[in-house]
């Protein structure tokens, strides 16, 4: 069987990868099986990340920020401070927070409203971590990190519209 | 069977999707934004006799009533997206996520064969059905060998 993670050939029944002794024994089956599983596991965030985000600082106003989302097609900001990630304020935070009290804090700071330290995950990792996060989490959009860094956003519909397009691609037979 | 099988064969009715919460075209935009926050959901289907006419999204709430300073006592019938993109119960999960991604929506209103309202399927309970299908331990192991998974703080 192929590893999930390095993507090296094993022989069938092997407890370990015999490249990075991941343990095979949770991948034996028909989880395995099919191509897209191992697409979901092995293919980096990076490979989908969208670099068209918005990146806010810290005073910008929600309000400023929904007109912004509206103009171009976004759904959250990530709000830095001197270049450094420090949290995200996204389409949930102003409705579930805000919309009752809309002419009031559409003039606040997102600082106020956003959610700070968000998680984050690494470039590397695999799409189906983001995948489990967003599920365990109710995210719908994660930050991507690249030597701790901000390279990019990856949200549940980026990962959707990849695992359309794995639908799509009929898998050679063997 | 494998992720790619079951995505041809399973249909919509096997995600179990909740009930779903519908209004009248003429409910106040203020009483459906309430439905929505006090339900923690991310949609309402506007019905007629119980079949879908349009859909009152979260976006809607942002792009057509705060930014544009519409009265929350606006019927929804004014500011729903209509009409609204609907499945049958008989759909492959494979065909939702394909009208889902083309359409770019979140939910979308899943209707029998008569057209009646049965469910609402969401990107979240696909990405909930996607996940099943991978060992737990997948999501406990490091994404590069002898890398462990740095901490992180929560949001």
């Amino acid at each position: 069987m192929q590893c999930p993670f390095c993507a090296c050939e094993n022989m069938d029944g092997v407890d370990a990868c015999i490249r990075c002794k991941v343990d095979l024994s949770d991948f034996t089956g028909s989880a395995m099986e099919s191509d897209i599983e191992r697409a979901l596991l092995q293919s980096p965030l990076e490979t989908i990340a969208t670099k068209d985000y918005i990146q806010a600082p810290l005073d910008w106003s929600v309000g400023d920020t929904v007109r912004q989302w509206n103009e171009g097609g976004h759904h959250c900001a990530v709000v830095v401070d001197h270049g450094k990630l420090v949290g995200i304020f996204t389409e949930r935070d102003a409705l579930g927070k805000l919309a009752e009290k809309w002419d009031q804090c559409s003039r606040d700071d997102i600082s106020q409203h956003m959610t700070a330290n968000p998680m984050t995950l690494n470039h590397d990792d695999p799409i189906a971590l983001a995948l489990n996060h967003m599920m365990t989490g109710g995210y719908r959009h994660i930050p991507i990190l690249r030597a701790g860094k901000l390279c990019g956003i990856v949200s549940v519909r980026d990962i959707l519209s990849y695992l359309s397009t794995l639908i799509s691609d009929v898998p050679e037979a063997v | 069977m494998s992720l790619r099988e079951n995505l041809a064969s399973d249909t919509i009715a096997s995600l179990g999707t909740r009930d779903p919460i519908d209004i009248s075209p003429r409910t106040s935009v203020g009483g459906a934004i309430s439905l929505l926050q006090n339900h923690s959901i991310g949609c309402v289907v506007v019905t007629e006799d119980h079949r879908p006419v349009g859909i009152f999204t979260e976006r809607d709430v942002l792009r057509r009533v705060l930014s544009s300073n519409v009265s929350l006592e606006t019927p929804v019938a004014d500011v729903m997206t209509s009409p609204a993109t609907v499945v049958t119960c008989d759909e492959t999960i494979g065909s939702v996520i394909q009208t889902l991604v083309d359409g770019g929506f979140r939910h979308v209103p899943v209707v029998d064969a008569s057209g009646v309202l049965k469910s609402v399927v969401s990107v979240k309970r696909i990405v909930e059905y996607v996940v099943d299908h991978f060992p737990a331990a997948v999501f406990n192991l490091p994404p590069e060998p002898g890398r462990l998974l740095a901490s992180r703080e929560g949001a």
